[in-house]
């Protein structure tokens, strides 16, 4: 019987586990395969959530960027022409005009407050068309460019030829906070348009 | 046994391991896989966005080339349908697109032949013949929407529908769409273009206008000549030269245009003689201009050193040989007027052009006060170069905006003349960048000749128009300005003002009257000084003069005695004509020269068509300060001091009979037309000088603009001379019967000229020419239709999605 029990005995012995210091090592391997993992998953999904939002704001950017330049194309009597006739040059930060239904339209960047605002009528209210605008900055230190939000290109100081855009867009604020980045892109807006008044 | 337990124990050990790499490895792979896919699709998701972002903008471009497409396919349809009605409005443009004109009510509609292509089944519309067009289309799809196949399709409310037509040849995915709508309540076609990247469409949407346009700011079948001190803004047209026999070298040449800046310094007449002679040679284009960057006119620019563009704008021409000449300080500019300069913020120029011409000076500077086109004239033109008292690159100096258009063809011309026709032609031609200086050769479909019998029913309006006022007697009658009879004080000469009279008239002097809607009777032979006319005033004349003498029986012409006294006497004594078997002695009594000074019409000038051209016996000379004005919101007109009186006559004359009479503000055809004066009676500031305001549609058999004046509109020319016939019946040269405008001198061959050097003369003049594209057109002139883009009305978006 004694090598039966012995033989049973050594096999309850072995099926109890682990020692402790196999414990530990099949511990700390699986936390640490656990970390890694977390940290990998972690980094994935603050890279999906960066991909989503910058191509969220992508979208609403184009969209709007698109719809301005539309105003242009079917817009007329731009402005602000420049001070001197024989300029054709005005950078800005806003511009107007008048639409195809007779409505004065004025278009403001906002530094201050990092918006791209939207006015009908000379009383008219400032309703908010993109957030997280702001200038495009090139360069570093004394190499750093400041670039105008809107160019336009006038004939006989007057006509309005060719209306240019140069914005960054950051994506939003409040989903940079939650993912905890800080690193999000932003997208650079250049666009430009000729109202066809003029062109055709 | 051992082997046994082995075997037992080895399954167990292995169960335990793939039990925890299993459970390791399936949430890896999870993780990973739910990863993979996730970027995956954010991935495609950007690359979407990215191929949409294309799409659209294909989309939208493929949709832009049908806008251009449909703009290209109406013009060239629409200069098939040649129409005599003036004006196209709502009705008469649903009626060409939809083929339900009658010839009756809405004049004659002759179709041409279409260009470019077969057409099956004959148009008879203009929606047909888009139709016929769209059909003839080789790159259209069939297969993009249910029903493309049997299109093109004119639909019942007349909408014409189109098959998809690619925008690349082979690639089928990018199409753009066109649907063409005639409008109820406006004479234009709305055009609705879909543009098509695969699954992505965008629409575009504009108005096209139907209209009638004679584009040019002068057409003739007689010689043009275009003096010294004129500027014209518009092409010019003249058909002479095209009959048989007409283009030789005693008849004279199509167009003479003097450059100009001769008689200001011997040095620069000189100068430009070589230029001139350099332009002969070297000028590839036509346009009288030496570009240094063409490499056959920059040979001509390299035989002077003072051939150089002054003004930068990429030309030599002879305004910068002026410019060299004058700028004494070598800016590139020539200060005329330091008071102007220094108001314009220029700051304490030197005169450099004082006194050597000061009606050029004034002409450049104040030519085209709206130089940025905002319809408004302030500061912002005058920093353009406007009124500013210099001459500089800003003034845009041209003495054609435009182009020459000619019916005879080069060579025939120049074989006739014996010479390079650029002998002939100066001044600098600027036409628009899509077309050519100078066009020879073009046919009678796209550059007709004007006659006479054109305008038998439109001038019917104007008579019955003035048959509804009172006769001049009975106005004149009944106060309100004097009249001075004919007397020894009142013998004028024909051309007033010139040196070299042909006829003297005793005339009878209507002062300070307003007239509307009158008749001037055959034989009144009166001249009307600071009188308004409101409505008609329609001139009264014998129509059946066609007596080869009728031009001149009755002449008288002027001797001085000594002493300084005048006589007049009978220029060709015992000439006779005849009326109907009746011996006339003395035309005048039954036809009419009348001379309008210093008057102001609002409305129009019209006439009896004279059967045969008589120059000498039908004339109307407009002189001193006469205007025309119809628009009661002109802004010109408000600048008048007596403005609110014109207002309110003008706003007196009903919304329909304005509609007529801005269908002619001269509608004399047959007839002798003189403005301004030979004596331009130049003042010390050429502000000052008085000046014709011509406006409209001015229709006469021929036209002499002279001294200070603005045309702002067409001039259609009615009389063909020919060699032996009427006024030419004694030994008359058809090259003494030219469209005038500007100076000429006695050396240029014009007779009826002074030189520089006369005693009493005051001047070259100045003589604006400026081509009005909205002047309307009176019924009767057969002309192409145009098609326009009426570019306000584009719009993004439209009805079909």
């Amino acid at each position: 019987m004694t090598p039966v029990r012995t033989t049973l005995l050594s096999r309850a012995a072995r099926r109890r586990g682990f020692n402790l210091i196999e414990l530990l090592v099949a511990l700390g391997i699986s936390a640490a395969l656990l970390t890694a993992t977390m940290v990998a998953l972690n980094a994935c999904f603050i890279a999906y959530q960066t991909t989503t939002e910058e191509a969220a704001t992508h979208t609403v950017s184009r969209l709007v960027m698109h719809r301005v330049l539309s105003m242009v194309r079917t817009g007329e009597d731009f402005g602000p022409m420049p001070e001197d006739a024989l300029e054709n040059l005005v950078e800005t930060d806003y511009f107007e005009f008048t639409d195809h239904q007779g409505q004065l339209i004025r278009i403001t960047f906002d530094e201050a407050n990092s918006r791209l605002l939207f006015r009908v009528g000379a009383e008219g209210d400032d309703r908010v068309l993109l957030a997280g605008v702001q200038r495009t900055v090139s360069g570093e230190g004394e190499n750093t460019t400041e670039f105008p939000a809107f160019v336009l290109e006038f004939e006989k100081g007057t006509h309005l030829r060719r209306f240019s855009m140069d914005l960054t867009v950051t994506p939003d604020a409040n989903q940079s906070t939650k993912s905890d980045l800080g690193v999000m892109r932003p997208i650079r807006l250049v666009a430009s348009s000729m109202p066809r008044a003029e062109t055709w | 046994m051992t082997a046994n337990t082995h075997a037992i124990r080895k399954p167990a050990h292995r169960h335990r391991r793939r039990g925890v790499a299993s459970v390791l490895a399936m949430m890896f792979l999870v993780i990973f896989g739910s990863l993979g896919v996730a970027m995956a699709i954010v991935a495609q998701g950007n690359l979407r966005t990215a191929d949409s972002a294309i799409k659209v903008s294909r989309a939208m471009s493929a949709a832009e080339t049908g806008l251009v497409f449909a703009a290209k396919r109406l013009a060239s349809e629409g200069r098939r349908f040649v129409v005599r009605k003036g004006v196209i409005d709502a009705d008469f443009a649903g009626k060409l697109w939809n083929g339900t004109w009658n010839a009756g009510v809405d004049g004659e509609v002759i179709i041409e032949a279409a260009q470019g292509y077969d057409e099956a089944d004959t148009a008879d519309s203009l929606g047909e013949a888009v139709r016929n067009a769209h059909s003839a289309d080789e790159n259209t799809l069939t297969s993009v929407d249910a029903g493309d196949a049997s299109l093109p399709a004119l639909n019942e409310d007349g909408t014409l529908e189109t098959r998809p037509i690619r925008v690349v040849a082979g690639q089928d995915s990018v199409w753009f769409r066109l649907t063409y709508e005639p409008l109820v309540d406006s004479p234009a076609i709305r055009v609705t273009a879909v543009g098509a990247d695969g699954d992505i469409r965008r629409t575009l949407q504009m108005d096209f206008r139907i209209n009638k346009r004679i584009e040019f700011a002068v057409i003739t079948p007689n010689r043009l000549m275009i003096g010294k001190n004129v500027l014209i803004s518009g092409p010019l047209a003249t058909r002479y030269g095209t009959e048989a026999g007409e283009l030789n070298a005693g008849n004279g040449n199509p167009l003479v245009m003097r450059s100009d800046f001769y008689y200001l310094s011997d040095d620069l007449d000189t100068l430009l003689n070589d230029f001139y002679a350099a332009v002969e040679e070297y000028d590839v284009d036509g346009d009288a201009r030496l570009r240094p960057s063409n490499s056959t006119e920059a040979l001509g620019i390299a035989l002077s050193d003072d051939f150089a563009d002054l003004d930068g704008d990429e030309y030599v021409t002879d305004f910068d040989l002026f410019v060299g000449t004058f700028s004494t300080d070598g800016d590139a500019q020539v200060v005329y007027d330091t008071l102007k300069a220094a108001a314009a913020g220029l700051g304490n120029l030197t005169s450099e052009f004082d006194d050597v011409d000061n009606q050029l000076a004034w002409l450049i500077d104040q030519w085209d006060p709206d130089r940025n086109d905002d319809d408004v004239i302030d500061v912002r033109d005058t920093r353009l170069g406007y009124d500013d008292g210099v001459i500089n690159s800003l003034d845009r100096y041209a003495k054609v905006t435009g182009r020459l258009a000619f019916g005879v063809t080069q060579s025939a011309w120049e074989t006739a003349h014996g010479d390079d026709y650029q002998t002939l032609v100066q001044g600098p031609i600027s036409p628009n960048l899509d077309d050519a200086p100078v066009t020879f050769g073009v046919p009678a479909e796209e550059m007709r000749v004007v006659t006479t019998d054109m305008f038998a029913d439109s001038a019917v309006w104007f008579k019955t128009e003035a048959n509804g006022g009172g006769s001049l007697a009975s106005q004149s009658g009944s106060g309100g300005g004097t009249i001075t009879m004919p007397s020894a004080a009142t013998w004028e000469p024909v051309p007033f003002g010139s040196t070299a009279a042909y006829d003297w008239y005793q005339r009878k002097i209507y002062s300070n009257f307003t007239f509307e809607n009158v008749k001037i009777p055959a034989g009144e032979n009166a001249v009307f000084d600071n009188c308004t006319f409101v409505g008609v005033c329609y001139i009264e004349t014998e129509t059946e003069c066609i007596d080869v003498n009728w031009n001149y029986a009755g002449s008288m012409k002027q001797t001085v005695l000594g002493g300084g006294s005048v006589i007049y006497s009978p220029k060709f004594p015992g000439l006779n004509s005849n009326l109907g078997g009746v011996t006339v002695a003395d035309t005048k009594v039954h036809s009419n020269s009348i001379r309008f000074n210093n008057c102001t019409f609002l409305g129009s000038i019209a006439g009896d068509t004279p059967g045969e051209y008589t120059h000498w016996r039908n004339k109307v000379q407009l002189t001193g300060q006469t205007r025309f004005y119809l628009d009661a919101t002109d802004p010109e007109l408000l600048e008048q001091d007596d403005s609110a009186t014109l207002v309110t006559l003008l706003n007196g004359i009903s919304a329909e009979d304005k509609d007529m009479l801005a269908r002619s503000s001269v509608m004399l055809p047959g007839w002798s037309v003189d403005v301004g004066n030979f004596n331009n009676e130049q003042a010390a500031d050429p502000e000052d000088t008085a000046r014709i305001k011509l406006r409209g549609t001015i229709i006469a058999g021929i036209m002499d603009v002279r001294g200070t004046a603005d045309v702002f509109g067409t001039m259609l020319m009615t009389y063909r001379p020919v060699a032996g016939q009427g006024p030419l019946f004694y030994d008359g040269q058809p090259d003494m019967f030219n469209t005038t405008i500007g100076y000429f001198g006695a050396l240029d061959g014009d007779g009826e000229g002074s030189l520089p050097d006369d005693a009493g003369f005051e001047g070259f003049g100045e003589i604006t020419l400026r081509y009005n594209p909205d002047a309307k057109l009176p019924d009767g002139i057969p002309w192409p239709v145009t098609v326009e883009a009426l570019p306000a009305t584009y719009l993004e978006g439209g009805p079909v999605s």
